[in-house]
């Protein structure tokens, strides 16, 4: 017996010495080839299981900090979004203060000064707003708004600091008008059922007047309010009148007075503004 | 008693100022088919239906001018309809069956048609502009059911600014 065991060790000993002079020189034992071929798909699957089962309670362990982590995302977006949003807001202010400046630079001549306005008309029935300059900016009565876009009213009634605008689309405004491309001469006046489309009428224009849409109409500085040249808008439509003889028609404004937030007043006086 | 009533009007004078604040600026970002509230005219009605008495009389002309005022247009026209509209209000006060924000809701909503069409008649009918059916539909009717639905709002401070100098005669209803 004892025999049998010392040669079976010694048989052992033979074979893990070929074994180790084997891996030595990189060669594969085909028995432990064979024994990796069928275990290693059944170890890659229960590893699979093992590192799934291990992600989930590791998942479960960090749920308040992901909770945690969403809800500083999620905040940091929203802060982000309102950033964009007054970033937005800004860009917008920007663009209309520049066009305002724009047409400051282009009308050097004139004695203009840039106005927020304010406040608006209590009621539905008028288009009649408050801008913040008054008399400390050396605005008078029947000076001219304008925008970059074209014109907006006049002024009517001046305080300390603040100024009423009649705007052009208003019951209560008349402007002495040209149409740019054949010069004819007409009256733009407010007019109620217009006025909420921030349109007025083109009036006084005679059936000889070759008016087609498109047509840009302008003031013709007729009535010694408003200067000669300032855009007023767009001719929309043409209609004549009950007695046919006369025809008038639909302007759209240049200026869009749902929108409008700054304006440039023209002041007509040459004294210097007390700032 | 008198440091109250200071109080009071001092409170009273806030709330005229908010409704003026508001009337004239933001207001004009919820405009529902293009007209506002008159926000100044319901607190006329719902203060003079509550106070009924010479106070509320000062309440309206105070709201009219205020209204006048902002408008840019001739002082007098606002004045005259917000006094008379409190003198109606005021002699309605005795016979009112029930003060509430509905009853109110209902009075703005008649008074304010009847307010809208004399300033409509004395400011742009008489002048040329002529299309009533247009004024009525686009500007007194959804004028005045608005003015008419913010009264829900405005009714309780009202009430509660008017009934402040009274509290004794309202507690015994």
């Amino acid at each position: 017996m004892l025999i049998i065991i010392l040669i079976i060790t010694v048989i052992i000993f033979i074979l893990m010495g070929i074994s180790f002079a084997l891996v030595s020189n990189n060669a594969t034992i085909s028995g432990t080839n064979v024994a990796e071929a069928v275990v290693s798909p059944v170890q890659k699957f229960f590893s699979s299981i093992g590192s799934s089962v291990g992600g989930f309670f590791e998942f479960v362990g960090d749920m308040r900090g992901y909770k945690e982590e969403n809800l500083q995302l999620k905040d940091e977006v929203e802060k982000q979004a309102q950033q964009i949003r007054e970033l937005e807001s800004y860009k917008q202010e920007n663009q209309r203060l520049r066009s305002l400046l724009e047409l400051k630079d282009n009308n050097a001549d004139k004695d203009m000064v840039g106005c927020e306005i304010i406040a608006k008309d209590p009621g539905n029935w008028f288009d009649v707003f408050t801008i913040d300059k008054g008399k400390n900016y050396n605005i008078k009565k029947d000076d001219v708004v304008v925008t970059n876009n074209g014109l907006v009213g006049r002024i009517t009634e001046v305080g300390s600091n603040w100024a009423k605008v009649v705007a052009i689309i208003d019951t209560d405004s008349s402007v002495g008008a040209q149409v740019t491309r054949t010069q004819d001469i007409a009256i733009v006046d407010g007019d109620m059922s217009l006025a909420d489309s921030g349109r007025c009428k083109l009036s006084s224009v005679t059936n000889g007047t070759s008016l087609v849409v498109g047509d840009e109409v302008e003031t013709s500085g007729l009535g010694g309010i408003y200067p000669k040249g300032i855009l007023i808008g767009t001719v929309s439509e043409i209609k004549s009148d009950a007695t046919g003889y006369t025809q008038y028609a639909i302007i759209d404004t240049a200026v869009d007075f749902e929108r409008i937030r700054e304006v440039l007043v023209i002041r007509m006086a040459d004294e210097e503004p007390e700032e | 008693m008198q440091t109250q009533n200071m109080i009071r009007y001092a409170l009273l004078v806030v709330f005229v100022f908010l409704l003026t604040v508001l009337q004239t600026t933001i207001l004009r970002a919820v405009e529902i088919f293009g007209v506002i509230p008159n926000l100044l005219f319901s607190a006329v009605v719902c203060y003079s239906l509550t106070k009924g008495d010479w106070k509320a009389l000062v309440f309206g002309i105070v709201c009219g001018m205020i209204l006048d005022f902002f408008g840019g247009r001739a002082v007098g026209m606002n004045t005259l309809l917000c006094m008379y509209t409190a003198l109606v209000c005021i002699l309605l006060h005795g016979g009112l069956f029930n003060n509430n924000a509905f009853v109110a809701m209902i009075f703005v909503f008649l008074l304010s048609i009847a307010y809208e069409f004399f300033i409509y008649f004395f400011s742009l009918l008489i002048w040329g502009q002529t299309d009533i059916l247009y004024a009525l539909l686009f500007k007194i009717l959804p004028g005045s059911v608005y003015t008419a639905l913010v009264t829900l709002f405005i009714y309780p401070f009202a009430r509660a600014l008017a009934n402040q100098w009274v509290p004794r005669r309202h507690s015994r209803r």
